[in-house]
């Protein structure tokens, strides 16, 4: 007598897994508190105008002394925007067209 | 706008106030999809920790890239399709199933398989196709277990129907011998 296989028909196999299910999963409360952590990314979010204000400033005190200084803050000042307020693009743009202008 | 099922109307509304920063929106977005990208995802991994990792990356990419969507297609849609393209980078770090890692690991195999997953079949068909490349795979699990159309993978996946097919034909084929190889009958 043939002893039946051990091992089920792949078609049989898939039959029963797809007769399971996924568990309840509820992942709001983590997902709120990860957005809120990485509020600043978010394009809506508020960017202080002053912070622009203030690298004018001393974009403008640089200014007729050194345009290497001013090239390598309005670099930083694009390091900072960009890690701090990746969705203000518009503000970037802002910041770098009027450094450049100042030169 | 007024021609949009009514499912669809509310996820634009919700989608809109979400990107005005509104998160009890995108909450109630969360909470009207997470059962339908937990049910794609479970195929991807039945670990509950990993399950609950994979369906909160989906949505954060969507939290992310909510200007990008385009109402003219369903949202579920464009949430499967960040969904799937998690599950495929999962399957690229992670090239054995759980259950293999766990028998790897110096489990015994078929103990672990009844005792430690809520989805034992699952799991057996997982570890199988864990033996295939990522997007084989990807493709078998989705064609297989979640029994989507192949049509539908090809779009998530952003190739043509024509390369799916073919990707389908090479992933069955090494299947085919997997199982073999394994002891199990075919198709």
């Amino acid at each position: 007598m043939d002893t039946p296989p051990s091992k089920p028909s792949w078609s049989a196999l898939v039959e029963r897994a797809r007769a399971e299910s996924a568990p309840d999963v509820d992942v709001r409360a983590a997902l709120r508190q990860q957005i809120l952590s990485e509020g600043a990314f978010h394009r809506s979010a508020p960017v202080s105008p002053g912070i622009l204000d203030e690298i004018l400033a001393l974009a403008r005190g640089l200014r007729g002394r050194s345009s290497i200084a001013a090239l390598t803050l309005s670099v930083m000042a694009f390091g900072w925007l960009m890690s701090d307020a990746l969705g203000e693009i518009n503000l970037l743009v802002q910041l770098e067209t009027q450094l450049l202008a100042g030169l | 706008m007024s021609e949009l099922p009514p499912g669809e109307a509310t996820d634009l509304a919700l989608v809109q106030a979400a990107q005005a920063g509104d998160l009890d929106a995108f909450d109630q977005l969360v909470m009207t999809h997470q059962a339908t990208i937990s049910a794609v995802l479970f195929r991807f991994s039945s670990q509950r920790a990993d399950l609950e990792d994979l369906v909160q990356e989906t949505f954060i990419r969507a939290w992310r890239g909510l200007a990008t969507w385009q109402p003219d297609k369903p949202f579920i849609h464009w949430l499967k399709r960040i969904a799937v393209r998690v599950g495929l980078e999962f399957f690229r770090k992670h090239k054995r199933s759980p259950m293999s890692r766990l028998a790897a690991d110096g489990h015994d195999h078929l103990t672990a398989l009844s005792c430690e997953s809520p989805a034992p079949a699952n799991d057996e068909a997982a570890q199988l196709l864990s033996h295939l490349p990522p997007d084989q795979r990807t493709i078998l699990t989705l064609l297989h277990l979640d029994e989507m159309p192949l049509a539908e993978i090809a779009g998530h996946l952003g190739i043509s129907l024509a390369n799916a097919k073919i990707k389908a034909f090479r992933a069955r084929r090494s299947l085919k011998k997997i199982l073999s190889r394994h002891g199990y009958s075919s198709f």
